[in-house]
């Protein structure tokens, strides 16, 4: 591999790495907030049918 | 004195308990003569091997047992919920640690020992004088697994594969006990005295003093109320 | 149950767009600004994200676990525990790239990938702990014990990595035919590319280390959420 083939490949996959970290987040963000909008509709779902 | 004799207590119940089941002391044993053995395969047997190929493997087979043991020290004690008993006595924590420290150094080195015994054997190894240095090695080799061990199989006990993850989290913890080991062991089965390991054995007093130091004031934290 | 709704707070976003551009400046400085180096080459590049990588690993992320580990041991709040966990992942990040980009440095230059050089052997050693670290955490359950537990294992890798060093360090010297001359000059444009990185990556760890301790605290709200609900249930059913 020439120089710059190995340069390339550690700034790809330095790049890969973190981009790759990043969006782990954003989905497990994305996740949690999905769960806990859920959990709050069934709460105040059982709340409502408790009372009447 | 009598924090030592309590401490003293602690350690004696372990090693009685290890001497009558057995089990524990065997596999240690047999796990470290096998990795001597099975080192050995892959290396020409008519050639000699250099000194420092031979430490390596001399410290690679005390390190494995050592690891099983220690781990086994809390392993036994949750499954008969004993710890819970041990907690309950009006004991400092770092009594029990210290008789748990204690009785896992004994095992340690008794173990280291006897691969010792059988390392000179099939390496033909003749020292004379140099025994006494590679002793006292043992010794502190043993400490600082010792150590390190108990603190994390106190960590590990009571989890499913516990051995093998008590490998993978003390392992990269001893690389210094390793390095300084296995340099000083190598001069002395090249014949040379302790004093020509120049700084490594001092290393090894230094790393067992910190943390021995750091894992009595941890400790407290890692048994759970 | 009050809790954020939008999507990412105001300082949190200004956070990851000056991060952002600062990663971009320091990528331009890097691979188009600094002056091609006269021995080794375009190679020489990875340097500006090899170096700072490093640093971020050995220096500001696995601190921050040992003081947070303290932290927790003597406050008993899981924020810290959490933190903590956040910054040894981002650590593992830096740490694997660290470990990526020396050996494809190191091939081209030296003709071999591993030099056991001190500083990346050491390196190598520390991501065997981070990753201990991690699996712990894995396996340990969840809240204070898995915080105990962890906090425990954070401090004793911490003091032990200089040592690791120390070790290393004095092993290699020992051995010279294995030492490799790693230097090479640095004009005053590389340095300053260099800062540029440095600078970026760190911003890029305090970013990241916020955005993922926001998910970990959502995640722990959640867990005492479903706790809560669970409790309420049994109250109002049964008997």
């Amino acid at each position: 591999m020439s120089n710059l083939g190995f340069l390339a490949l550690g700034y790809g996959l330095i790049w890969a790495l973190i981009g790759a970290y990043v969006w782990f987040i954003s989905l497990r963000q994305a996740t949690l907030r999905r769960e806990l909008e859920q959990l709050e509709a069934e709460v105040s779902e059982a709340a409502r049918t408790r009372t009447t | 004195m009598a924090f030592f004799s309590q401490a003293w207590t602690i350690a004696r119940k372990d090693l009685l308990t290890e001497l009558r089941g057995a089990s524990t002391i065997i596999s240690m044993v047999l796990l470290g003569l096998l990795v001597v053995l099975v080192f050995n395969f892959g290396a020409d047997p008519g050639v000699e091997s250099a000194a420092l190929a031979r430490s390596g493997v001399l410290w690679a087979a005390f390190l494995f047992s050592g690891v099983i043991a220690v781990g086994r020290s809390f392993a036994s004690e949750r499954e008969a919920g004993c710890l819970d008993g041990l907690l309950l006595c009006p004991v400092d924590r770092a009594l029990i640690y210290l008789g748990k420290l204690i009785g896992n150094f004994i095992l340690v080195f008794a173990t280291g020992v006897v691969i010792l015994l059988f390392f000179t054997v099939i390496y033909n190894v003749s020292l004379g004088l140099g025994w006494l240095g590679i002793l006292l090695l043992l010794v502190l080799a043993s400490v600082g697994l010792a150590t390190l061990g108990t603190l994390f199989a106190a960590v590990a006990a009571g989890v499913r594969a516990r051995d093998a993850l008590l490998t993978v989290f003390i392992f990269p913890l001893l690389v210094p006990l390793v390095i300084a080991a296995a340099h000083t062991s190598t001069l002395l089965l090249d014949g040379k005295g302790l004093g020509a390991a120049g700084f490594w054995p001092w290393l090894l007093v230094v790393y067992d003093a910190i943390f021995l130091a750091v894992s009595f004031m941890v400790f407290d934290f890692v048994v759970e109320d | 149950m009050d809790l954020e709704r939008k999507r990412l707070g105001v300082a949190t976003g200004t956070l990851v767009i000056i991060t952002f551009s600062l990663v971009l400046v320091a990528l331009t400085a890097a691979l188009v600004l600094a002056p091609r180096e006269l021995q080794m080459g375009d190679i020489q590049r990875l340097f500006y994200f090899h170096m700072p990588s490093a640093w971020i690993a050995l220096g500001p992320a696995f601190t921050v676990v040992f003081a947070l580990s303290i932290a927790y041991l003597v406050t008993g709040k899981l924020k810290y525990d959490r933190w903590a966990a956040a910054s040894a992942e981002i650590g593992v990040i830096f740490t694997t790239v660290t470990l990526l980009t020396g050996p494809l440095w190191a091939k081209p230059v030296w003709g071999v990938y591993w030099t056991w050089e001190p500083r990346l052997t050491t390196t190598l050693v520390l991501w065997f702990i981070y990753v201990g670290y991690l699996l712990l955490r894995a396996i340990a359950g969840e809240g204070p014990r898995r915080a105990r537990l962890s906090a425990v294992y954070g401090i004793v890798g911490w003091i032990d990595v200089p040592i690791v060093f120390l070790s290393i360090w004095l092993w290699r010297t020992l051995h010279p035919r294995l030492l490799t001359g790693s230097g090479f000059s640095m004009d005053s444009r590389m340095l300053a590319a260099l800062m540029v990185s440095l600078v970026a990556f760190t911003l890029l760890y305090v970013c990241l280390l916020v955005l993922r301790a926001r998910t970990l605290a959502v995640e722990a709200t959640l867990s005492g959420l479903r706790a809560e609900i669970r409790r309420r249930n049994r109250r109002g059913g049964g008997s």
